[in-house]
């Protein structure tokens, strides 16, 4: 545990001491993982589906807002669903239009939840969204992971239905063609099914998460994982969707792990040295808990040198570091 | 010599300016009222253009059957329950703006607040170091 807690300090420090490279690549990752997945499920357009042009793409998005990216990703996703049918276009626009006016209005930051969603649909890694938001942000943050699964279910539908779509068709059968399209993802039980379990794991994690209670985020993590599990798979036998359930399990378990790891990053308590004191004001009464965090300070190597040179300088560094301690200045000073 | 301590206070000023200046901007330019004001009327023109988007993807999905039931059906009647619609997808929306943008003034006030505090802390030290 020692070890695994020390590496945490050294990882928290290494960020904090080159975040300014860190970020960047970061974001090189995010945007190489969203664009070629555009790429590689939605390659209408030839030209634009190249690993050069994501290559060049995920540069640029390295350096700019993840917003930009977000917004970047929107517009490709659209350029190729144009050069599958202008109907499929106009509608996805009209989607991501909505989406902008109706929720990221308000919560601009939040728009990465809504590009990750996706993603983590196309590993089976659904359920870590709404459990990462619950842990982490303000509990109507959940809304961005809802508006990702819609539009993941948008375009899953899309793909798997492009030859039916992009076929060519006469006037007549625009509106049909519109009505396709809506239908990907309206008339699929299966996105509501999602979009209600993931609101209830996101709002159950929330909740138990914020309780004052010991092993707080450990029993929200759990219980998430439970409704997760439980809703779907009630779900998808109730709506007589079958091949589904090991999937499920694979993925709420190594959501699980992810969540657990979320834990252990941000919210490592040691509970066995709470502490709980009463005091009162002229005002109030108050009952405080405080929980210490575990923390384990880095280890410093210190190489001693034998020789008779760098023993003077030893004893010379030790002055300098006592006397640095009792004036409390700081040692370069006495230099 | 470097004043430490005022040091200390000026990185505090400029994280904050870095990562909230520009969202607490709002709040030493405008009073709660003007500000919530300003986010209501950009609210109208995206709240109605989303229910613009909303009606036309409604309109898209049944197109055929509106079509088809264009002649029978009563225009007036469904006019009214569009506008109805309108009003109480927009009376919602505005709710909405106004409960978080309320809240965001109201957190915004107080971090500024805190931000002032630091910023007078360096200017007293500056003073103090000009009588000295």
């Amino acid at each position: 545990m020692t070890g695994i807690l020390e590496f945490r300090e050294k990882l928290k420090s290494f960020y904090s001491k080159y975040d300014i490279y860190v970020n960047p690549l970061l974001k090189f990752i995010l945007a190489f993982g969203v664009f070629s997945t555009i790429s590689r499920h939605m390659g209408f357009v030839g030209r634009l589906s190249g690993t050069s042009v994501t290559l060049v793409l995920s540069l640029v998005c390295s350096i700019i807002p993840v917003n930009f990216m977000i917004l970047l990703a929107a517009v490709l996703i659209v350029v190729q669903l144009y050069s599958l049918s202008l109907e499929v276009a106009v509608i996805a626009l009209l989607l991501f239009l909505l989406l902008f006016l109706l929720y990221f209005r308000f919560t601009p930051k939040d728009g990465v939840y809504t590009v990750l969603t996706p993603i983590c649909f196309g590993f089976n890694l659904g359920p870590v969204m709404p459990m990462t938001v619950g842990l982490l942000q303000e509990a109507y943050s959940v809304i961005s992971v809802l508006c990702g699964v819609v539009v993941y279910y948008f375009l899953r539908g899309v793909v798997e239905n492009a030859s039916v779509l992009g076929e060519k068709s006469d006037k007549t059968a625009i509106t049909s063609k519109f009505t396709a399209t809506l239908n990907q993802f309206l008339g699929n039980k299966e996105m509501y099914l999602v979009l209600i379990t993931f609101l209830l794991v996101s709002l159950v994690v929330y909740v138990i998460r914020k309780l004052s209670i010991d092993y707080a985020w450990t029993i929200a993590i759990v219980a998430g994982s439970l409704v997760n599990f439980i809703v779907l798979f009630a779900g998808y036998l109730m709506i007589g969707i079958s091949g589904k359930i090991m999937g499920l399990v694979v993925g709420t378990l190594v959501s699980l792990a992810v969540a657990f790891l979320l834990e252990f990053l941000f919210f490592n308590l040691d509970y066995s040295r709470t502490e709980r004191v009463q005091f009162e004001d002229d005002e109030y009464y108050y009952y405080v808990k405080a929980i210490p965090k575990m923390f384990v300070p880095e280890q410093e190597k210190q190489v001693k040198k034998i020789s008779s040179k760098g023993r003077r300088s030893d004893s010379g560094r030790e002055v300098r570091r006592r006397l640095s301690e009792e004036m409390d200045i700081d040692e370069d000073l006495l230099r | 010599m470097l004043n430490q301590e005022r040091v200390e206070e000026m990185i505090r000023l400029a994280i904050f300016d870095q990562r909230e200046g520009e969202a607490c901007k709002p709040m030493i330019q405008y009073f709660r009222k003007d500000y919530i004001v300003k986010e209501l009327l950009k609210s109208f023109v995206t709240g109605t253009l989303a229910f613009a988007i909303i009606i036309g993807l409604g309109f898209m999905y049944q197109a055929e059957n509106i079509v088809n039931s264009l002649n029978t059906v009563d225009m007036k009647g469904s006019l009214i329950e569009l506008g109805a619609a309108y009003l109480i997808f927009m009376a919602v929306y505005f709710g909405v703006t106004y409960v978080i943008y309320y809240k965001r003034y109201s957190t915004g006030r107080q971090k500024v607040k805190k931000y002032f505090v630091h910023l007078k802390k360096v200017i007293r030290s500056y003073h103090q170091e000009d009588h000295s």
